[in-house]
């Protein structure tokens, strides 16, 4: 399993998404009843990759079928929001996360209860296609996404002369860029 | 008490006040919360009972007044038969009048001290006079008059008295016959568990034949507190019969007195005479056993014999005195009272079979609501009864709640912490004691003493409303489930196959194989409404078939047949299977298919009808329905034929076989009742009582 840094095209996205409702639709034709399967979402199932330095999902897969109601409304949500992220590459348009949370009040019965039920499906559906949830034109809010380490950042200084500054804590918000609630330990 | 005093000859007479004084924590005048609960307690005994012996349904006023510091005005008013006018100064100014203190039946006061105490409590305190309006049928106009109490002599002190009409501060209208009571005294008005309130609360669920209105003032007049309970039936309390004392319950002190005071001439026809349960047979064994002749006079026993004679009462077999010197609430008031007071979901009661202790007869009834407003964090709410009277105090010490203290509630579905003591839950449990004689902890009468015959009793009774509660539980919980079951196949499945293919540009997939597999199951759901144009209770009961195979069933639903309640439509016909179960045969279920039965009753009112069970017959479970016990079904039947033929009988009016008829029916009747309308019993899975 890979997870590709490269930003994947509209049609690859569609069709990886496509894939998931396929998997209901080819079990239904069969007289089954739908499934979605996806990885297990547990630590004993993620392994550390030496070579790329991130924490990847094992090889345990675990079914979500529509015999009890709660996951029934799962893959009907999966189903929405995979008709939602279609409509916005088709239209050219991203949203936020809790955009697609207040959006999906209209979706009648496959509607989220809490923003955390949409965030989550989000990213199931992400690992699911392995895509990323910009390639599903969702963002995350400003001040939305946290890293949490140290990391090193450099910057330009008034003078034009660039210095580094390590910080412990930082938040990152894609669209303001950084935000100065760090720590500052050392700036050479 | 009312003995004691000529004996005490030389010695000086207490003056009644002292006595009232010094003995005021017993009379439930020991602080000024509780003094304004006992007075609106005695005065609405008082109320109830009058109405009771002379057959008028109860239409009670309480209107409560705070005054300037401590004081408090109470006002209560009946629709009772009224007092003439000589005899208001015996009612009211006489202490120990005890109409009700030697009488063996069941009564809600015994003590005598009543309405007197409240007119003397509100002289004491207060120094002011007792205002009373005495209104009886047969005279033209009302009696008014100012009631103190001359301590020394025991008596009422008379004072402004006039005649004239009545009318009514609310109504407007003539008084036709009734009783009020204005006094002043110090007290205090609160609110909460124990509270004015909340006593009249519980008086009105255990009297549904009573209505009862409350309304609480404060200083300037403003409405602070207000209660109205209705009645919810118009049927009278049965009218309790005296009985003589039973033999086993006998101290010597009163065979004494008793022998003392016989006119009989032989012993064998004194005892046969003057106590209950003692046939010729018996009598001689008592008498052979203490070795005494039959032909004694009783007058001549001395008091050694006297003694053998109580001691012997124990050793012969006799029968139980008579039950019908009690008075129980029954099953269907019960539940009425309930949910009158309590907004709930779910009631089940129990009315237990007259059982004696001591040479008393007792009958315990349970009833149990659950849902609703109830609180479902914090204990259950007891509501403790003796003799259709509330007990507010001393909850702990009490044998009705140690009797509910020792059953495992955790197997009946309700949160027990610990395993043990009140448990939790949205709750609230009556127990009512009726006895010809409950012993009280106290002469307060404010807990039930121990007593185990009588534990064992409510311990029982509290099983079986706790059956009916886990039934209830279950059941609901399978209701869920169903309903969920329903939603995914109904609704959200169909919208995964629309959704997915309009994504893919697909077909749609044939969804009857998915819902068969979803389900795999026969459903059953009934719905019980109400027509209100027609005034009929309706109910439909749906069945469907998601399994694979075809089904076949015949189902059977639970009504409550009655002399009044009747069948009114019922397209499908089907047949009567058992009093209060009919039974309709299905045609075959293909997979897929759905059954629908619809039927309506008449003669029953709103909300009468709130719960039912349904049964079938057939292979393959039914989820929502159970499977009928054939055995039990069977055994119902036989009950029911014999019932018949008795009735039968009984109707020709012979007189010999009309007693002996008589006598058969309570072991026929009320155990098949009783199973009947238990919840579930019919069901062949019962638990097994410890």
């Amino acid at each position: 399993m890979s997870f590709s840094s490269r930003k994947k095209s509209k049609e690859e996205v569609i069709q990886a998404l496509h894939g998931v409702a396929s998997e209901m639709h080819d079990k239904m034709v069969k007289g089954i009843p739908p499934t979605m399967t996806l990885p297990v979402r547990s630590k004993s199932n993620i392994g550390f990759d030496q070579k790329l330095g991130v924490y990847k999902y094992g090889k345990k897969k675990t079914v979500r079928d529509a015999t009890s109601l709660g996951s029934a409304r799962q893959l009907l949500r999966s189903l929405h929001v995979t008709e939602f992220v279609e409509q916005m590459i088709h239209a050219g348009k991203t949203s936020t996360l809790r955009e697609m949370y207040y959006i999906s009040e209209g979706w009648g019965n496959g509607k989220f209860h809490s923003q955390n039920e949409s965030n989550n499906l989000a990213e199931d559906l992400e690992i699911i296609t392995k895509c990323l949830r910009e390639d599903f034109r969702l963002r995350p809010e400003d001040d939305g996404a946290r890293i949490i380490g140290n990391v090193t950042f450099e910057e330009r200084n008034r003078r034009g002369n660039w210095m580094r500054s390590t910080a412990e804590t930082m938040w990152v918000t894609p669209a303001m860029g950084c935000r100065t609630m760090w720590s500052r330990r050392n700036s050479d | 008490m009312s003995e004691k005093k000529p004996s005490m000859g030389k010695q000086k007479q207490i003056a009644i006040s002292e006595f009232f004084e010094k003995n005021k924590h017993f009379l439930g005048f020991d602080s000024l919360q509780r003094a304004i609960i006992t007075a609106v307690k005695e005065s609405v005994d008082n109320s109830l009972d009058a109405c009771e012996e002379v057959r008028i349904l109860p239409d009670i006023r309480i209107e409560v007044k705070r005054l300037e510091g401590n004081r408090v005005e109470l006002i209560t008013q009946d629709n009772g038969p009224g007092i003439p006018r000589d005899s208001i100064e015996h009612v009211f100014g006489k202490f120990l009048l005890g109409s009700r203190f030697h009488a063996i039946r069941q009564t809600r006061g015994q003590q005598g001290i009543g309405i007197t105490g409240v007119v003397m409590y509100s002289q004491l305190t207060t120094g002011a006079k007792t205002r009373v309006v005495s209104k009886v049928k047969d005279d033209a106009t009302a009696v008014f008059v100012d009631l103190g109490i001359d301590t020394r002599k025991n008596k009422a002190i008379k004072s402004g008295e006039i005649r004239g009409t009545w009318i009514d501060n609310v109504t407007g209208e003539e008084v036709d016959h009734g009783l009020r009571i204005e006094t002043v005294m110090n007290a205090k008005y609160q609110r909460g568990k124990q509270s004015v309130y909340q006593y009249l609360r519980m008086t009105s669920i255990v009297n549904p034949h009573a209505t009862i209105t409350l309304t609480v003032q404060d200083k300037d007049g403003e409405i602070i507190e207000e209660g109205h309970w209705e009645r919810t039936t118009d049927r009278l309390p049965r009218v309790v019969k005296e009985i003589k004392p039973h033999p086993h319950g006998i101290h010597l002190g009163t065979l004494q007195r008793m022998l003392r005071e016989a006119e009989e001439r032989k012993m064998t026809s004194f005892l046969r005479h003057n106590f209950s349960g003692i046939s010729m047979r018996a009598a001689r064994e008592i008498l052979e056993k203490a070795g005494l002749d039959e032909s004694r006079q009783p007058r001549r026993i001395r008091t050694e014999e006297a003694q053998l004679i109580v001691n012997s009462f124990q050793k012969v077999k006799v029968l139980n005195p008579p039950t019908d010197c009690l008075s129980p609430i029954e099953d269907l008031l019960i539940k009425k009272g309930l949910s009158k007071a309590i907004d709930s979901r779910f009631a089940s009661t129990a009315t237990r079979e007259p059982q004696v202790t001591q040479g008393n007869p007792f009958q315990v009834e349970v009833g149990l609501v659950f849902g609703g407003d109830l609180n479902s964090d914090s204990p259950i709410e007891i509501l403790r009864f003796a003799n259709r009277v509330p007990l507010m105090y001393q909850q702990g010490g009490c044998l009705l709640t140690k009797a509910l203290e020792s059953v495992d509630w955790k197997r009946y579905g309700l949160e027990q912490p610990g395993g043990r003591g009140i448990p939790k839950g949205p709750v609230a449990v009556l127990v009512h004691l009726a006895s010809t004689n409950v012993q009280f902890t106290s002469e307060a009468k404010e807990a039930v003493a121990a007593n185990e015959e009588v534990l064992e009793e409510i311990r029982r009774a509290l099983l079986e409303v706790g059956r009916g509660l886990k039934n209830h539980l279950k059941k609901s919980s399978q209701r869920k489930k169903a309903q969920e079951k329903f939603e995914l196949i109904n609704v959200i499945l169909p919208e995964i196959s629309k959704k997915s293919s309009q994504l893919l540009g697909r077909e749609e997939p044939d969804l009857a194989p998915i819902i068969t597999q979803i389900m795999n199951a026969v459903f059953c759901e009934e719905e019980l409404g109400w027509d209100k144009e027609r005034k009929l209770a309706t109910c439909e009961i749906t069945v469907f078939n998601y399994t694979a195979r075809a089904r076949a069933y015949t189902i059977l639903a639970k009504w409550p047949e009655s002399d009044s309640v009747a069948m009114k439509e019922n397209p499908m016909g089907g047949r009567k299977e058992a009093h209060g179960l009919w039974a309709w045969r299905l045609d075959t279920l293909n997979p897929g298919a759905s059954a629908t039965i619809s039927f309506s009753l008449s003669g029953l009112g709103r909300g009468d009808w709130g719960d039912t069970d349904i049964f079938f017959r057939g292979n393959g479970d039914i989820i929502g329905a159970t499977k009928i016990d054939e055995k039990l079904l069977e055994e119902l039947r036989n009950r029911e034929a014999l019932r018949a033929a008795e009735e039968e009988v009984r109707s020709k009016d012979d007189p010999v076989i009309d007693g002996l008829a008589e006598r058969a029916e309570d072991p026929l009747q009320d155990p098949a009742r009783e199973k009947i309308f238990d919840m579930g019993s019919l069901a062949p899975d019962q638990e097994v009582v410890e």
